[in-house]
């Protein structure tokens, strides 16, 4: 099985690619919290121009490197993000629907609850 | 065996752009963080090809590469801007600097070497 993954540089390459995933999930993780909380922000319209331009830039640099780890529908869904995030004043309730989409993506089978996508979402289904 | 810088600051980025330059076409990576460590680097090691991130913190893409044109030692290294834009106004903003050739984030790490290839028309 290894000997044959040697003489295959897709098969290499798929395996350290999933090792280089999990390696960078903590940066993954963080980069999609500090978007929730911006989108947070946004919904309780104390989103500042700093946080929005962070936030924007954050979008960017997921969606240019999600779709490299097999997670092309990540990078969609943060490109949309990060053209949300570049308008003044963005909508709220289309920043929750997006950045919810993004963490069922990569995550499907960690619950939302608890982190700030739910709060989130929960305050936009309370509005 | 050619040699590739790659310029960029995001970890992840260098560490599956070398691995697919390297596993892909067996070509020697050198490797820099930022803009500044990026022009030192092609300095002293004269690459034959230069792959570069666009948006960097400190020295952009764009302001690395006309300091690279500017030193004699680096100006005929051909450099391939790389770039999570995909607006056609960043296009043709990328393509007027002079570069050999734009590549978009996210890349397929199994084609990369021959999209980089193709861009500095290195015969495959």
């Amino acid at each position: 099985m290894a000997e044959s993954a040697n003489k295959n540089p897709g098969s290499r390459m798929a395996q350290t690619l999933a090792a280089l995933w999990q390696k960078n999930q903590p940066r993954v993780l963080e980069r999609l919290a500090a978007i929730e909380t911006a989108v947070e922000a946004a919904l309780d319209g104390t989103l500042t121009a700093e946080q929005r331009s962070l936030a924007e830039a954050t979008a960017h640099k997921l969606a240019g490197s999600l779709g490299m780890y097999g997670f092309a529908k990540g990078t969609e869904l943060a490109r949309a993000l990060e053209v949300h995030l570049a308008e003044d004043g963005p909508d709220p309730r289309i920043l929750i629907v997006l950045v919810s989409e993004l963490r069922g993506t990569l995550y499907p089978d960690a619950p939302a609850t608890g982190n700030a996508t739910g709060r989130a979402a929960d305050r936009a289904t309370d509005r | 065996m050619k040699r590739v810088l790659i310029i960029d600051d995001e970890d992840d980025i260098r560490e599956v752009a070398s691995l697919s330059l390297e596993a892909t076409r067996d070509w020697e990576i050198l490797t820099a963080s930022n803009g500044k460590m990026g022009i030192e680097v092609a300095a002293e090691q004269k690459p034959d090809a230069i792959l570069m991130d666009v948006m960097m913190p400190e020295m952009d893409g764009p302001t690395t590469f006309k300091h690279l044109q500017l030193n004699p030692d680096t100006a005929g290294i051909p450099v391939v801007l790389l770039t999570a834009k995909v607006q056609g106004v960043d296009q043709r903003r990328f393509a007027g600097l002079g570069v050999a050739g734009i590549l978009f984030k996210p890349f397929d790490p199994l084609t990369l070497a021959a999209q980089l290839a193709n861009a500095v028309g290195w015969q495959e």
